[in-house]
């Protein structure tokens, strides 16, 4: 009788039948899926942690006790991976993929706590990390992480160390910035409105006077640190002969804050502290809004299979030791094992092998190797272990290749990115043109007008809300899409989202599911209900690592004993004295019978019982999606680089008229310059990060690899493609609004101009006008905050 | 209105004190982990100095009462 599968209390797997284990837990029975969770519910219990499950919205991860830690106490190693604190205490920063919730966080730390020689520790939730301060005389780190692995939580290296500490700086510099900035705007806005209140009562000239004096001092440390950065960005442009988006704001800050200094000293003209100050205010929020999008994706590691820190080499005596990546040479002996990812370019020793290249072709079938054949990095390895020679690495292995071909393509910038540029050139030239015709004008009647006017004329068209239009409208954007688990971490691309008539898809993980699921199943013993073999077949599966198990997860299952892997062949197990195996289908047992089709039959003592028709599925909303983008005089195109037979069934399925098969990441590359005009990539894959980098917009899902993620200009959270419909539609209505912001800026400043520049335009109207542009930009883009 | 000559220059002090003490925060990790410190409280109970402390409170509070 097969039984209900329960949850396991501390990981939230199904529990097989004969292997669940029962503990009593605060007075209740609670089945845990394995000895694993079983002694690490044991063990929280026992340090009186308790607490943790009260506490947690997720289950915990489920223990796995595969890695091996021994690096982590290899004096070398720490030195390039950990800090000295003082002679005898060091600090190593890990990644942990398994953090979940605020419970894990506070689990990890108590373990640490209760450890003899952790000195102290700390859990990031948002970083999913953990920061350990150790003795090493005390403790041996291998032993603290094989602790925490005990619980399932496997702790792995940052990807990028230097990188992660750079951006953690980078955050709290402009965190500070924003206190700075916040703290003096609120002070100096205080002053400007007694100032405005001031002017049209009873104030006196020396209060006045002296207010000016305390808005400039508290101004200056708002400029000279708070609005730092946009005063680099603004010298790093200019050295590099090219207008960006911080040369108006350094302008507009500057130009402000200088004629206030001026007026302020000779006690004439108007001061605009309160404006610059809200001004820089404004830019550094949203300009750290766009950071973390950006380093929330950076730092959170990728849970699905991160590429291994160590290989297991052979040494001469045959012994095999694990060694970091970075240590192996080619020509080292490694054993590969089963399905684990190989992160350099290796040569097969083993007689056959089989890699699964998903990741780095879109192939979806795992491939047969034989010795003496190539397996590039980034493929993972099948069922069973492999020995093989290391062929090449770090910037030569397949991986390193990829990379290069990314940045190189990044480097190459889209022109339509940069669409403002000309607009601001212009404008900052006019302006400067105009307010210095004005000073030559007047100068001969009177240089105290003069200079007063031309000083207006730089405050009626002070380019503040010309630079606003285009950061506040990403700001709101980016949170906007955030909010429905779409990470836009490069916002130039949001108007090739808006534009591109070319949407371009890659095949295997993108448009299809990437795994197996089951398409058809046929009875071939009239005796057995479907529904029983399928669990027979399911408990045959259960364990089993290879990619076709996939398709059978989280089905019934009945429990097989004495199961093990015939190579080549199946599966074999045993239930209730009856001995089943699973093999790949005869002919006569075909379902569609269709070369590319995958099927697997059940076979009970020799009589075959159930035929298992298996494809990569078709994602449910894949064509919905595809429809309404065609139905808004889209062009899809498929590019893939598996089997052409594969890649004509599913654009067929699809409705895509366009489509290429068997394409290497260069003929990808070829493919997609082919294409005339701006056009979108959505890929998943390893193969995919070049043509991401060159697209003049990207996507792709949070499960790609590091790489992948890297080169492309947006994440989708959930693997959901209806989300690609809301990005376009949110993208264009961001593009409607900043160009309805930047006409209206414009338009403003063109009639306003002839008045300054004839003295008609008092400082109050200025400033008014001033605040006034930027307020309606800023609200202009609020309007973003809805999803369309 | 001649207060105003000693109130800002005071103001303008406090303004320095509170954006040292917003630098502090910055740097004794404080905004490093928004996503945790929501929940954070949660755990207070199961502290041993915060439970000794609410016991010791408890204490003095019945002392004063008496």
């Amino acid at each position: 009788m097969p039984l209900e599968p329960t949850a396991c209390f501390h990981c939230g797997e199904p529990c097989d039948a004969d292997q669940t284990q029962f503990r009593t837990y605060q007075g209740e029975e609670q089945s845990l899926c394995c000895h694993g969770c079983a002694s690490a519910l044991d063990w929280i219990e026992a340090q009186g942690l308790d607490a943790f499950y009260r506490y947690r919205d997720q289950h915990a991860p489920r223990p796995d006790d595969q890695t091996h830690w021994t690096l982590f106490d290899d004096p070398e190693f720490l030195n390039a991976h950990s800090l000295a604190i003082d002679s005898d205490l060091r600090e190593i920063e890990l990644s942990i993929a398994q953090i979940r919730c605020a419970a894990c966080t506070w689990l990890l730390e108590r373990v640490l706590a209760a450890t003899e020689g952790v000195v102290q520790s700390h859990a990031h939730l948002g970083r999913r990390s953990l920061t350990i301060r150790w003795k090493p005389h005390d403790v041996a780190l291998s032993k603290v992480l094989a602790r925490l692995d005990q619980l399932g939580y496997a702790a792995t290296l940052l990807t990028d160390e230097t990188a992660a500490r750079q951006r953690k700086q980078e955050r709290k510099s402009l965190l500070k910035r924003i206190g700075v900035a916040g703290l003096g705007t609120m002070q100096v806005m205080m002053f400007a409105a007694a100032l405005y209140v001031g002017e049209a009562s009873f104030i006196e000239a020396d209060q006045r006077q002296f207010l000016r004096w305390v808005s400039l001092i508290v101004s200056i440390p708002v400029m000279l640190y708070a609005a730092q950065p946009f005063f680099l960005g603004a010298w790093r442009d200019l050295t590099h002969r090219r207008l960006g988006m911080d040369v108006p704001v350094a302008l507009a800050l500057s130009l402000a804050w200088t004629a206030s200094i001026i007026a302020t000293v000779l006690g004439v003209g108007e001061v605009y502290f309160d404006s610059v100050s809200m001004f820089a205010l404004f830019l550094l929020t949203g300009r750290y809004l766009e950071m973390q999008a950006r380093h929330q994706v950076l730092d959170s590691p990728v849970e699905a299979r991160p590429m291994p820190m160590t290989l297991a080499r052979q040494r001469h005596d045959g012994q095999l030791e694990q060694v970091p990546v970075a240590a192996l040479r080619p020509g080292d002996l490694v054993q590969l094992a089963a399905g684990q990812q190989t992160p350099v370019d290796l040569c097969l020793v083993s007689a056959t092998g089989s890699m699964d290249t998903q990741a780095l072709t879109g192939e979806f079938e795992q491939r047969t190797v034989l010795a003496g054949d190539e397996i590039l990095a980034g493929s993972v390895n099948g069922p069973t272990s492999i020995n093989a020679t290391v062929l090449r690495i770090g910037q030569n292995a397949f991986l390193g290749k990829l990379e290069h071909l990314a940045r190189q393509a990044e480097q190459m910038d889209a022109p339509e990115t940069r669409w403002t540029e000309p607009l601001i050139r212009w404008f900052i030239a006019a302006v400067l043109t105009v307010s210095g015709l004005t000073l030559v004008g007047w100068w001969s009647t009177d240089p105290v007008k003069a200079f007063e006017y031309a000083l207006s004329v730089l405050v009626v068209t002070c380019p503040c809300a010309l630079s606003l239009a285009i950061p506040t409208a990403w700001t709101v954007t980016i949170r906007t899409l955030r909010k429905s688990g779409i990470l836009l971490l490069n916002p130039n691309h949001l108007l090739a989202f808006a534009n591109a008539k070319h949407w371009v898809f890659d095949k295997t993980g993108t448009l299809t599911e990437g795994r197996f699921a089951i398409q058809a199943v046929r009875q071939l013993d009239m005796d057995t209900p479907i529904d029983d073999a399928l669990s027979l077949l399911s408990g045959l599966e259960a364990n089993s690592p290879h990619p076709i198990a996939y398709a059978f997860r989280d089905r019934p299952t009945t429990p097989m004993t004495e199961t093990r892997q015939i190579p080549g062949v199946g599966i074999e197990g045993t239930h209730n004295g009856v001995n089943y195996n699973v093999r790949r289908a005869h002919l006569p047992e075909a379902i569609h019978g269709h070369e590319n089709e995958l099927t697997i039959t059940l076979v009970r003592d020799g009589t075959p019982i159930l035929s298992v028709a298996l494809d990569d599925a078709i994602r449910t909303d894949a064509a919905d999606v595809i429809g309404q983008l065609q139905a808004e005089g889209v062009n899809t195109v498929l590019l893939s680089g598996d089997h052409t037979a594969r890649v004509e069934t599913i654009a067929t399925a699809l409705g895509l008229p366009n489509w290429q098969a068997e394409l290497s990441p260069e003929g990808k590359m070829h493919a997609l310059a082919d294409i005339d005009g701006s056009k979108v990539m959505v890929g998943d894959g390893l193969n995919d990060a070049p043509v991401l980098a060159a697209a003049n917009g990207s996507v792709t899902f949070a499960q790609a690899s590091d790489l992948t993620r890297l080169s492309a200009g947006v994440v989708l959270l959930s693997p959901n493609l209806h989300a690609l419909i809301d990005l376009r539609r949110h993208a264009k209505k961001s593009r409607q609004v900043i160009k309805q912001s930047l006409f209206w800026v414009l338009m403003y400043n063109l009639t306003a101009v002839p008045f300054a520049v004839a003295g008609l335009v008092p400082p109050w109207l200025a400033a008014i006008g001033m605040s006034a542009s930027s307020v309606f930009v800023i609200t202009n883009a609020l309007r973003l905050k809805k999803l369309s | 209105m001649t207060v105003i000559y000693a109130l800002i220059p005071l103001s303008i002090m406090l303004l320095a004190l509170a954006i040292f003490a917003f630098r502090w925060a910055v740097r004794s990790k404080q905004f490093d982990d928004l996503d945790r410190s929501g929940t954070e409280f949660l755990f207070d109970d199961d502290d041993e100095l915060h439970r000794r402390a609410i016991e010791q409170e408890r204490k003095r509070g019945k002392a004063s009462d008496d």
